[in-house]
């Protein structure tokens, strides 16, 4: 696709040309593309950084680590402001992350399910908190990097799609955001492949162009995921549980000091011998067993779905969809069984590897590749 | 959009004039002051003259001038150099709550290095209790700082009073005077303080220049060590533009009497529209011992922050709590030393008048911060927030 002008002006809905819009800026290369794209569409850009955690409530050491949290991403967020010539503030929203991000990232760890802190950031911060600010600032739109797309569906509501580019899609992470906010809500990147993203980044002579890509935790900036947890847990004065690991007949072959540190799917680390390589296959917090397996027995049919949020009107009756259940799993054809209003059971078609509760299950439509819902799995191998 | 600056606590424009004499004296007299050449004498000269104007705009001798790199430096080296003084009594040392941050972290600091030091109290309106001074001076207390007008309220303190207390019990006093020039009279002989920090910018002189007075018999220990320059207090190669520059901005003070008082005007004005036409306010400080620029204020119900920005899109600049903390959530520690409520600290904002202002300023500011205001009680009111 040639990047010219017009086609980038078309990116951007005609009814935000002239509006104030909320950017949202991370100092990443895809959020001060959006940025951008907006500014020169037309758009009243506010450039938003938020201020989401720092070193002292979550650990680690800004000088080992090369990342000053955010006063790095602020510096580049302020440069392309300045350069475009919209304005640029960072607004602090901390108490409100740790509040709902981090809380329930340890909370899940604590109850033998693996969180997914960019999907609740995305619900309970990115849109709710940021909009709150960006309404104060007299916006009328929030605007994100994310590789996902809008359009009016034929429901007439905003309809949530997978970004183009597949390697690069975000719409996994999007499940959550109440509908009402996804009709005020722009995705400039949607239709983007991150190859023109970083094309049109040095086009911008935008300084982050370069910028590797952020893959870890954001507030866990050295990737220590069990300092963080370590440390945490000592604040709050809990210990890990130890416990056995059982094998799938659920004989004793080993014991493991704690179930909160592991995750479904993880190889070895445990200590055990068996020939070949061994996998969590489940996690019971209750008794604080830990049971392993074989590749093989990482994989499973079915799960139960809670905490659903629809993107379309409430189905009631069991109907055909795509669903994926994690952000690196291709999304496979499923049948979904309603259970009432927030909760799904699906059955796959074919067996999938390490369904893990606390995950996101994002249900896409067969053909349109419209995001329908999602939620959190909640049990493995039911029905 | 005309932008309306109301910040003038966190800095000023440099003046034109004394901008021209900078760059005349950074061309001309270029030489290094320490250099025995006939450039470099002129060079010394040049700093000679400014020092002296500078000494006479305060009513101080010219061998009591230390230029600095800045008000935060003159603050350092006022403190700790006292405490390090070889004729210290003592390491004990006497400061107040709402003091700037460049005092307050060197309290900090010297607690981190077995110094004692004792931060007094002040009341809701930041004023501290001359008699809890007196009794917090022990044998052993080397020093003690005040600060002339706080950046961030605008309480100004009896340093007067202050000093002659301090001087009673043996103690040196400083004062960050840093606020004071062109709203309200700096003059050490009035005053009777040992040590006393300034900052040009603050005064539509150059940045990156500040002043400490050391009155004369008062030793200091250098905390910055190198050549001998300022007569061993302060090395580094003298800043004689900014030097140049900050005697011009002195001059142009003095040749504006009238000027403080239009800029109170303005500010008085502003302050009464805003009473009329936003409800739940308070103002902070002292209401009878004040800068007369400074207008601070809580606006209850509604976060500061926020309401800065909005006011920043309208094109109006002000702060929220003082420049230096910014990003941050919390009341500031001065309001918070004042117990100021939450309710009105959290919605705090500061709007600081200067030769920016114009008269009209105050109506178009209070009507814009009337409207914000509304809009922003009116989303708080809202249970969530929905588009």
């Amino acid at each position: 696709m040639v990047l010219t002008r017009d086609y980038l002006k078309s990116l951007i809905d005609p009814r935000w040309q002239g509006r104030r819009v909320a950017a949202a800026m991370s100092g990443g290369v895809d959020s001060a593309v959006a940025a951008v794209l907006l500014a020169e569409a037309g758009c009243e850009v506010v450039g938003i950084t938020m201020k989401l955690w720092d070193y002292r409530s979550v650990g680690g050491d800004a000088v080992r680590d090369g990342r000053c949290c955010t006063v790095e991403s602020v510096v580049d967020c302020r440069a392309v402001a300045t350069k475009y010539g919209f304005p640029h503030y960072t607004v602090d929203l901390s108490e409100e992350f740790e509040r709902t991000v981090v809380a329930n990232f340890i909370g899940e760890y604590r109850r033998g399910r693996t969180p997914n802190p960019c999907v609740v950031c995305n619900t309970e911060i990115k849109w709710p908190a940021l909009w709150e600010k960006a309404a104060a600032f007299g916006c009328e739109a929030i605007a994100t990097g994310h590789y996902a797309r809008l359009a009016t569906a034929a429901d007439g509501r905003a309809g949530l799609y997978r970004g183009v580019d597949p390697s690069r899609d975000q719409s996994y992470f999007l499940w959550g955001v109440p509908q009402d906010y996804l009709e005020r809500t722009i995705f400039p990147l949607g239709s983007l492949t991150k190859a023109s993203v970083r094309e049109l980044a040095r086009e911008y002579g935008l300084a982050n162009a370069e910028k590797p890509e952020s893959r870890d935790i954001c507030f866990v900036a050295d990737g220590d995921l069990n300092r963080f947890l370590t440390e945490r847990a000592q604040r709050d004065g809990i210990s890990r549980t130890p416990g056995p690991i059982l094998n799938r007949s659920g004989e004793l072959v080993g014991r493991h000091d704690g179930f909160e540190r592991l995750t479904i799917g993880q190889r070895g680390g445990l200590g055990v011998a068996a020939g070949r390589p061994q996998y969590i296959t489940a996690i019971d917090p209750e008794t604080g067993a830990v049971t392993i397996g074989d590749d093989a027995d990482l994989f499973g049919r079915s799960c139960r779905v809670a905490q659903m949020n629809w993107l379309i009107d409430a189905p009631v009756n069991a109907f055909r969809a795509l669903a994926q259940i994690r952000y690196r799993h291709q999304a496979a054809p499923a049948l979904v069984t309603p259970m009432g209003a927030t909760a799904v059971e699906i059955l796959f078609d074919s067996p999938q590897r390490a369904i893990t509760p606390g995950q996101s299950a994002v249900l896409c439509d067969l053909n349109s590749a419209r995001v329908l819902g999602g939620g959190v799995i909640a049990a493995v191998g039911v029905g | 959009m005309r932008i309306i600056y109301c910040d003038h606590n966190s800095t000023t424009r440099t003046d034109p004039r004394v901008a021209e004499a900078l760059r005349e004296a950074a061309v001309e007299d270029f030489a290094n002051p320490s250099s025995a050449h006939r450039l470099g004498q002129r060079a010394h000269a040049r700093l000679d003259e400014a020092r002296a104007a500078i000494a006479a705009f305060i009513g101080a001798k010219s061998s009591e001038i230390i230029f600095t790199g800045s008000g935060s430096e003159a603050d350092n080296l006022a403190i700790l150099g006292a405490l390090s003084s070889p004729d210290a009594r003592g390491r004990h040392w006497v400061t107040v709550a709402t003091e700037h941050h460049a005092v307050t972290e060197t309290a900090a600091w010297t607690q981190r290095t077995g110094v004692e030091v004792t931060v007094l109290p002040v009341d809701h309106r930041g004023r501290l209790d001359p008699g809890l001074f007196a009794r917090s001076l022990r044998s052993d207390t080397q020093v003690a700082s005040v600060m002339l007008a706080n950046n961030e309220v605008g309480t100004v303190h009896p340093i007067a009073e202050l000093a002659g207390v301090a001087h009673e019990h043996g103690v040196i006093f400083h004062t960050d005077a840093v606020q004071a020039p062109g709203k309200i009279p700096v003059r050490v002989d009035e005053l009777g303080v040992d040590l006393l920090s300034l900052s040009a910018h603050k005064f539509y002189g150059p940045k990156g220049i500040g002043l400490l007075y050391v009155r004369q018999g008062t030793r200091l220990a250098p905390i910055l060590h190198g050549g001998g320059q300022e007569m061993g207090r302060r090395p580094g190669t003298e800043n004689v533009p900014g030097a140049v520059g900050t005697a011009v901005a002195m001059r142009l003070l003095a040749e504006n009497p009238g000027e403080p008082a239009r800029v109170a005007a303005i500010a008085a004005n502003f302050r009464r529209l805003l009473v009329d036409q936003v409800a739940d306010i308070e103002f902070f400080g002292d209401p009878d011992h004040r800068l007369v620029n400074t207008v601070a204020a809580g606006f209850g119900g509604i976060d500061g922050g926020d309401l800065m920005i909005a006011l920043d899109l309208r094109g109006i600049c002000v702060s929220t709590g003082s420049a230096c903390t910014s990003g941050a959530r919390e009341p500031t520690h001065v309001l918070r030393a004042m117990n100021i409520e939450t309710h009105y600290a959290n919605g705090s904002i500061r709007f600081s008048f200067g030769r920016e202002s114009q008269p009209e300023d105050a109506a178009i500011i209070a009507a814009a911060v009337a409207d914000e205001v509304a809009r922003l009680r009116s989303l708080v009111s809202k249970s969530a927030v929905k588009p």
